[in-house]
């Protein structure tokens, strides 16, 4: 297996050209599991971790593929609450050390805990090759079971997010406090201005997926401009929609029902965090309730 | 000294990397070797083709079947395989080793091994549990009274998964030979249980197999057998005239090395109106792994806890293609006790009645199925300060009652109990001229404090500080001590310990009355705190022993075996819990504990909470977590730590344990008796009652998972 250890982006994007066998790795927590369980053995290892263009975040905001987790805790947490609270649930601290957002959209898994919060943010994967840079929309991201739109010759490079125009928030069941991998999680992001709500399901289908009928619903039934105590039947039928949404299998984590069921109770609950938080900012206050 | 809270003494070089442990053993020369394992669940190798992994680079050696390593079969009846390893064709489950390939280095020999292919002639394994058998099932019955008739009848079913021990540490074994003496350095809940086999099925006189396994990162039970690295690692390095270390991978850790059996009790109680039990009848069906002979009765917490005219239980084994199953910790009662202390919760519930009240109106005062005295029992104590101190009487006798904002709160108690023994123990106590006392024997530390045991006895017993005793166990050349299991590693050591300390008393006064260099020649002499006193002269035996120019003075202690025909032994205990279910996900979480145990004499208070509270922990695993799943292959499929869940940090709450300070007399002059398996007892039980409280949900098959609780 050859291990190769570009220096450069440019000098990355070649390699990838010649050797499209090479699997990228950056924080490894995916790869090497598969590699230590003989799960797949490449022909080579490209490691990304030397690429300093990688490695940063910019205002904007364009946050680099090889940005650990601790650093969007710690640096983007204002800016980007949704994702620095999904990132906040990944692993324990050594993995949210070493792990990335660009990793978790290469492996592209269903139950990736950063998945809905890109999706529900209106997230763009900039992905490049040696033919160019090409700008995804994460909604056209994810194709299959840990299958994603990159070409061959293609690496991720960065994720570029709007710093957070209304409440962001996540939820994620696991079967215990930590470390776990989701059962089903979900995440919402309000966008006031622009009378929006972008809402999406993890862990409940073969890809992450956004849930457009619950979202236009709430556009329609929430008054962003005079905004008012939440009714409990638009947070039931948002849960509903958000979980018809989903189609979500049976395995040793959780059952379909019960994930269906989880999901409309973790929709109803995030609605209810982030319009409590719209409502107390129009109310003068700066009080934000957490996940 | 004893009882108090002492740090442990082997901590520092445990958190600083300094233990030795198996694996880590340096030996120049040493080459690597990895095991291939089966890739069905049941039927006969046919062919294996090693040629590719003979040519791969670095490999020694390829041993198969076909090509076997001797190893004659194994003689006694222990908890580990029924044959040895490579010796026959047969495929028994899924992950058997049936290939061992020996290279200059680890990596080497991994890639080897993937080279290996195997042709087979596959049979369906046998993996429904009850279901089908692959023999008649067999049954064990114990009766005592044969009415089973009262005024009030309960009857359910309780069903637990395979799990598995989870030791933080893989098994290991690197083994050296130097002429016709082996070496072995191994991971081991025993040394002399590793040396008793390898004698069998090497055959080589046991006095020529020296074994060390000075620390061991967890065993559990699943470090008392001897899997197949330890023969195979021994075996190979004396045909390759090389020493071969040998690690077993997380995935072969739990498809081989043992796991705890599935099990199934189906309770029948009848009791009077008020609540007396006229006769419990538990049925108890068990699975065994076909690589092993082991299975639990898990049917026979029911005889010794609770008092009833009328008991009968019954056991039925079902043969299943997999490794073997073995003893992991409260091997039987952990599984038990979860079927009784259920029934027992939902009997109360029928009847109305509290169940703290309901165990105090059942309260054994004899030994349920032979009638005779205990030894010692506080249990009803342990009820009483354990229901004072959780604030039981302000428990809401309607379930789901409390709730604390979308959190269902309940509470449960359960009854903790583990059988107790003294076997035969020897020691030995060497008094060095530099001050220091070191104190030996077999015994095994696997994390439980057992060399902070032997510090504290020792030290206690010469009247000197804890820091001037080295302990050391874990080598197979020390006199003979108990192994670290079944709870009976201090209650066995421990009296030996202080025989063993007050004989080298003895030995250092003839020194000093009979050295001719000694100050105390022909005097009368008497030993106090570490020094020989006589008349106005006062030396410590360090100083005594440098005086004389003696390089040490020593004295092996033996505890014999307890013979007691009259008393039944056990410790006891009692769990108290709170525990909150959300109402809308089902997420069940732990976050309140105490649990109070009357375990006889505690020799460090310190260690001893850390044993009990690491118990609960793993009965909270065991309720809410802990299964491992089977697919038609008769595969182990979430064979890593990712995938089999154990508790982390967030799921524990703090964990209150108070020792009941009742010395047991019967047992020995220490008057301890074990707890390393106590804890863990009644725990899943409690954690089910306590779910019950909080939401009107009985789960009475583990573990209980959010989706159960909707």
């Amino acid at each position: 297996m050859d291990f190769l250890r570009p220096e450069t982006l440019a000098e990355a994007l070649e390699i990838k050209a010649e050797r499209p066998d090479a699997v990228p790795i950056a924080g490894g927590t995916d790869v090497m599991v598969e590699l230590n369980y003989d799960h797949r053995r490449p022909a080579a290892l490209l490691d990304l971790t030397r690429i300093p263009e990688l490695q940063q975040w910019e205002d904007g905001l364009r946050v680099g593929a090889g940005v650990p987790y601790v650093r969007i805790i710690d640096e983007l947490g204002a800016q980007l609450p949704g994702l620095a609270m999904a990132s906040r649930t990944v692993g324990s601290p050594q993995i949210r050390n070493r792990g990335t957002v660009g990793g978790n959209l290469g492996a592209a898994s269903p139950a990736g805990d950063t998945h809905p919060v890109l999706l529900a943010s209106d997230a763009v994967i900039e992905v490049a090759s040696v033919r160019g840079t090409r700008m995804i929309p994460a909604a056209e991201f994810y194709l299959g079971v840990k299958r994603n739109a990159l070409e061959p010759d293609e690496l991720i490079v960065a994720v570029h997010l709007t710093p957070a125009k209304g409440p962001q928030q996540f939820s994620k069941v696991g079967t215990r406090n930590a470390m776990v991998i989701a059962v089903c999680s979900f995440a919402i992001s309000l966008f006031p201005q622009e009378n929006r709500v972008g809402a999406a399901v993890g862990s409940a289908a073969p890809t992450p997926r956004r849930a457009p009928e619950a979202e236009e619903f709430l556009a329609s039934a929430l008054d962003f401009k005079n905004p008012k105590p939440l009714l409990d039947s638009v947070k039931r039928e948002f849960g509903e929609l958000v979980s018809r949404a989903a189609s979500p299998i049976d395995d040793v984590r959780g059952s379909a029902a019960y994930r269906k069921h989880a999901l409309a109770v973790m929709a109803r609950r995030t609605l209810g965090w982030a319009w409590q938080e719209l409502l107390a900012k129009k109310n003068g206050s700066e009080e934000r309730p957490c996940a | 000294m004893i009882g108090r809270p002492v740090d442990r003494v082997d901590g520092r070089i445990k958190v600083t990397g300094a233990a030795p442990y198996a694996a880590d053993t340096k030996i120049p020369g040493v080459t690597c070797g990895y095991l291939v394992t089966s890739t069905i669940g049941r039927g006969r190798l046919t062919g294996m083709d090693t040629a590719a992994a003979l040519a791969s680079p670095g490999v020694l050696a390829v041993y198969t079947p076909f090509n076997p390593l001797k190893l004659f079969a194994y003689v006694q009846e222990q908890n580990d395989e029924r044959f040895p390893p490579l010796q026959d064709t047969e495929i028994r489950f899924f992950g058997q080793a049936i290939g061992f390939v020996v290279a200059e280095t680890w990596e080497q020999a991994r890639d080897a091994a993937g080279l290996v292919t195997a042709t087979y002639d596959q049979q369906p394994p046998v993996t429904e549990f009850p279901g089908r058998t692959l023999q008649a099932f067999e049954e064990v019955e114990e009766v005592v009274g044969t009415q089973t008739v009262g005024d009030i009848t309960f009857t359910a079913s309780y069903t637990t998964p395979f799990q598995h021990h989870c030791a933080m540490e893989p098994h290991a074994t690197v083994a050296t030979w130097n002429g016709d003496h082996l070496t072995v350095y191994t991971v081991s809940q025993g040394a002399l249980l590793v040396q008793r086999r390898l004698s069998e099925t090497l055959g080589v006189d046991a006095a020529k197999i020296h074994v060390l396994s000075p620390h061991v990162g967890g065993g559990f039970g699943g470090k008392w057998g001897n899997w197949a690295q330890v023969p195979l690692a021994c075996a190979a390095s004396r045909a390759l005239g090389r020493p071969v270390k040998a690690v077993l991978t997380r995935e072969q850790v739990f498809a081989m090395a043992g796991h705890r059996p599935r099990t199934k009790q189906t309770l029948a109680m009848t009791c009077t109106e008020d609540g007396k039990l006229t006769s419990i009848v538990n049925d108890g069906v068990t699975s065994r792994g076909l690589g092993g002979n082991w299975s639990e009765s898990v049917a026979n917490w029911t005889l010794t806890t609770y008092a009833s005219p009328n008991l009968r239980v019954t056991k039925t084994v079902v043969p299943l293609n997999l490794g073997a199953a073995t003893v992991m910790r409260a091997p039987g009662e952990a599984n038990g006790s979860f079927a009784l202390e259920s029934a027992m919760d939902e009997l109360a519930a029928q009847l109305g009645v509290d169940p703290v009240e309901l165990r105090l109106r059942n309260y054994a005062t004899l030994v349920p199925n032979t009638g005779k005295p205990w030894s010692g029992k506080h249990l009803d104590e342990c009820y009483r300060l354990g229901a004072e101190e959780f604030g039981w009487s302000k428990r809401p006798k309607q379930v789901r009652a409390t709730a604390d904002g979308d959190w269902l709160v309940g509470t449960g108690m359960a009854t903790a109990t583990y059988g107790a023994s003294r076997g035969q123990a020897s020691i030995k106590v060497r008094l060095h001229p530099d001050g220091t006392a070191s104190v030996s024997g077999t015994a095994a530390d696997l994390g439980t404090g057992q060399y902070t045991v032997f510090a504290i006895l020792a030290a206690d017993e010469l009247g000197i500080p804890v820091t001037r005793v080295r302990p050391d166990l874990g080598d197979s050349t020390s006199p003979a001590a108990a192994n670290a299991g079944g709870s009976n590693s201090t209650c066995t050591n421990g009296p030996a310990v202080q025989v063993a300390a007050k004989a080298v008393q003895t030995e250092l006064i003839t020194l000093a009355t009979t050295n001719p260099r000694s100050p105390f020649y022909g005097k009368e002499v008497s030993y106090r705190d570490g020094s020989v006193s006589s008349g106005g002269l006062t030396m410590s035996f360090g100083t005594l022993l440098t005086t004389c120019d003696v390089g040490g003075v020593e004295a092996v202690g033996t505890s014999p075996r307890l013979v007691d025909p009259e008393h039944g032994f056990r410790s006891f205990g009692a769990h108290f819990c709170e525990v909150r279910v959300h109402r809308l996900t089902g997420e069940p979480r732990v976050t309140r504990w105490l649990s109070v145990c009357d375990a006889g004499t505690i020799v460090n208070a310190k260690a001893a909470r850390s044993q009990i509270q690491g118990a609960v922990v793993m009965g909270i695993g065991q309720a809410l977590l802990e299964a491992t799943e089977v697919d038609v292959s008769a595969r182990f499929t979430n064979a890593n730590l990712a995938s089999y869940l154990v508790p982390v940090h967030a799921d524990i709450p703090r964990i209150d344990v108070r020792f009941l300070d009742h010395s047991d007399p019967v047992i020995s002059g220490l008057g301890a008796k074990g707890i390393g398996e106590l804890g863990i007892v009644g725990v899943a039980g409690a954690i089910a009652n306590a779910v019950h409280h909080a939401t009107g949900v009985r789960v009475r098959d583990l573990p209980i998972t959010l989706d159960k609780l909707l």
